[in-house]
């Protein structure tokens, strides 16, 4: 089967640079907060406030540090927070349809046929004693009526269309035959198996040498272009969200601190803190890597003042007097007092 | 010494490689454990043991490939022992004599052209009695190790996947069997209940479930949140279709290779309790059995009354004891 034979869905059209979505974004994601333990014995809050909207057709990055809350964020979008983890506040909208609160059943239809995730490790994330093939036809089969031919037949196109050679062959083999970066593209073709609308892609290439890590992100681009889906690529490399994402979100300790498009936000920070994130990454005439003084602040409780106050150069006396908010400021958003 | 390195052509083996646990699909799984389930429900009303021959001949069909090793280019020497046990036992009876058949005029004959194993004190034929005793011991020796495969095995995946209550709980009633000794708690029920094939199966099931949950309760720990479990959610599968498609097949080499030790150890279990006399009815021909009935004439000298059941017996153990460990190493 060619890719034109999928029916072509006209996309909402959004000339993605700096125009404001208009319409239903894909997701929006508005005040979310997750906290770890029960409401009267809460034991840290990683996920303060976030808000996260990405438009139809959009590329959007999520860029922070470790520990930052980029993955709990997706984990939160899907449903599928890990044990002991509860969403506290706040809304996930998915083309419109409220997430937060849906029964389990629903969300289950959703992930995969709607919204889909492929993760770090290509690897691990696919079964071993399943043919690569068969995990990709499963898919299929599970969200539509395809049966089990023809959701095969399917799995193989998808394989192909990924640009792994032979895919009729290769299709029935096992992960550990696969190297790495074919791991990767079946990883891919599972999680676009059933057209997503949504594809959230959790730091896609960090498990991958650096030469791989250009070509399956370009594929990732590429292909989610070319079904009009949008993509959440997950990554602590601004680099990566300069050339591959036209809008960026700048997460820290569990807060969005600056969002906006990505050329603007990265030649023109707002944020004193996605300044010294871009600092950090350096360019080859700085003599010394530049690092960000002080520690990520600990999220046992939901802070009162800004979170980068303590390590902030501009920091001043307002910055502690509350959360700042996140203000409109021409084509981005920022969480800065001093903005 | 060997033309054909092993190694290199075991580095560029073949895609489609048949292995005795890489060839054996989820599929075959299934149909295995369907036939487990058809025998358990047939035995209660069959006992011609019809259900049985179906039963060992899919077993059978399932690992014939196995036979050979295309990567060393050599016979499996214990899957083809094996092979010949079940067949042994599914169409030996039908070349052999009566082994029921008394004749008092040649008891205690020993090995002959004609009489290969001799015959024991009441002339039964100790050949006919060794080929049919393959049947039963076989018979209670899988179905009961399956029978506590499946129970075992889902209630131990369950036990991880549930957790909390249901885990210990679950837990603590295996421990309860457990710390029972096997035989003396075997002993005690048949001597509450009366010895029956049925019941015997039942059994020996029931002692070696803990065994099965344990196993997959820790084999199944590690990956119940490995990343493409995970995946498997994230692309909107069932938990229940988690849980058989995508965790369990990854457990069950350990499983596999606990099955063939386990079957040795029912087919032990089966020849202690009829040693005693707690196993099978009397005239019914059973390794276990055969031994102590010979025993005491091996101070006469007529060894050949328990030495052949008792070699059927070592050979079954020591065959099983082999293919466990051969899929325990995956060759």
């Amino acid at each position: 089967m060619s890719p034109g034979e999928r029916s072509e869905v006209p996309a909402p059209e959004i000339e993605s640079k700096a125009a404001a979505p208009t319409d239903v974004p894909v997701l929006d994601v508005v005040d979310l907060t997750v906290g770890f333990g029960s409401s009267t014995n809460r034991r840290s809050i990683p996920l303060q406030g976030i808000h996260l909207q990405v438009a139809a057709g959009e590329r959007m990055a999520l860029v922070g540090e470790s520990g930052s809350g980029k993955s709990l964020t997706a984990a939160a979008v899907l449903g599928l927070l890990p044990d002991g983890a509860e969403v506290i506040r706040g809304s996930v909208r998915l083309d419109g349809e409220e997430l937060i609160g849906a029964p389990e059943r629903r969300l289950r239809d959703l992930r995969g046929r709607r919204m889909a995730i492929m993760f770090q490790n290509p690897r691990a994330s696919l079964n071993p004693v399943l043919t690569v093939g068969g995990q990709i036809a499963e898919v299929i089969r599970v969200h539509g009526e395809a049966g089990r031919k023809e959701s095969w037949s399917q799995a193989v196109d998808l394989l192909a269309e990924m640009g792994i050679p032979n895919a009729p062959r290769r299709a029935k083999d096992y992960v550990h035959q696969y190297s790495g970066g074919m791991a990767q593209r079946a990883a891919l073709a599972m999680a676009l198996s059933c057209r997503p609308d949504l594809l959230i892609a959790d730091e896609p290439t960090t498990g991958l040498d650096a030469t791989l890590q250009q070509q399956v992100l370009e594929l990732v681009v590429e292909q989610v272009d070319s079904r009009d889906a949008s993509l959440l690529l997950i990554t602590h490399d601004i680099a990566v969200a300069r050339s591959h994402c036209e809008r960026t979100t700048v997460m820290y300790a569990g807060r969005v601190m600056e969002s906006g498009p990505t050329a603007t936000v990265t030649a023109d920070p707002k944020n004193p803190y996605t300044s010294a994130l871009l600092k950090a990454f350096g360019t080859v005439d700085q003599r010394r890597m530049y690092a960000i003084g002080g520690v990520v602040p600990t999220l046992l409780g939901e802070l009162g003042e800004c979170a980068f106050a303590d390590r902030c150069p501009l920091a001043a006396p307002e910055c502690r007097d509350g959360v700042p908010e996140l203000r409109q400021l021409d084509d981005r958003r920022v969480a800065c007092v001093k903005a | 010494m060997s033309v054909v390195s092993p190694r290199a052509s075991g580095s560029s083996a073949p895609v489609g490689r048949r292995r005795l646990i890489d060839s054996a699909r989820s599929s075959r799984l299934v149909v295995a454990v369907a036939t487990a389930v058809i025998l358990v429900v047939a035995l209660v009303w069959d006992p011609d043991w019809r259900a049985l021959r179906v039963v060992v001949s899919v077993l059978a069909i399932l690992v014939a490939p196995a036979v050979w090793d295309s990567q060393r280019r050599v016979i499996r020497p214990a899957v083809a022992v094996m092979l010949a046990l079940i067949l042994m036992a599914l169409i030996g009876p039908l070349f052999t004599r009566d082994p029921l058949m008394l004749s008092v005029g040649e008891s205690l004959t020993g090995p002959s052209g004609d009489l290969w194993f001799g015959t024991d004190q009441f002339g039964r034929d100790i050949f006919a009695r060794v080929i049919h005793g393959a049947r039963l011991d076989l018979g209670v020796g899988f179905s009961a190790a399956a029978l506590a495969v499946i129970v075992g095995m889902p209630l131990g995946a369950l036990a991880v996947f549930r957790g909390g209550l249901f885990d210990s709980v679950l837990l603590r009633i295996s421990e309860a069997f457990q710390s029972f000794p096997t035989l003396l708690l075997a002993l005690g029920i048949v001597a509450a209940v009366g010895p029956s094939i049925p019941i015997l199966i039942f059994i020996i099931a029931i002692v070696n479930v803990p065994v099965y949950l344990r196993l997959t309760r820790s084999a199944v720990a590690p990956i119940v949140n490995a990343d493409f479990v995970l995946a498997a959610r994230c692309a909107g599968q069932r938990e229940l279709t988690i849980l058989f498609r995508h965790i369990l097949p990854n457990v069950r080499q350990v499983v596999l290779a606990q099955f063939s030790v386990n079957v040795a150890w029912a087919i032990q279990i089966l020849a202690a309790l009829s040693f005693v006399g707690l196993g099978v009815p009397v005239p019914t021909p059973e390794w276990g059995a055969m031994v102590r009935e010979g025993y005491e004439q091996l101070v006469y000298g007529r060894w050949w009354v328990s030495v052949f059941p008792g070699v059927a017996i070592l050979t079954t153990i020591l065959t099983l004891n082999q293919l466990s460990d051969r899929v325990r190493h995956g060759t």
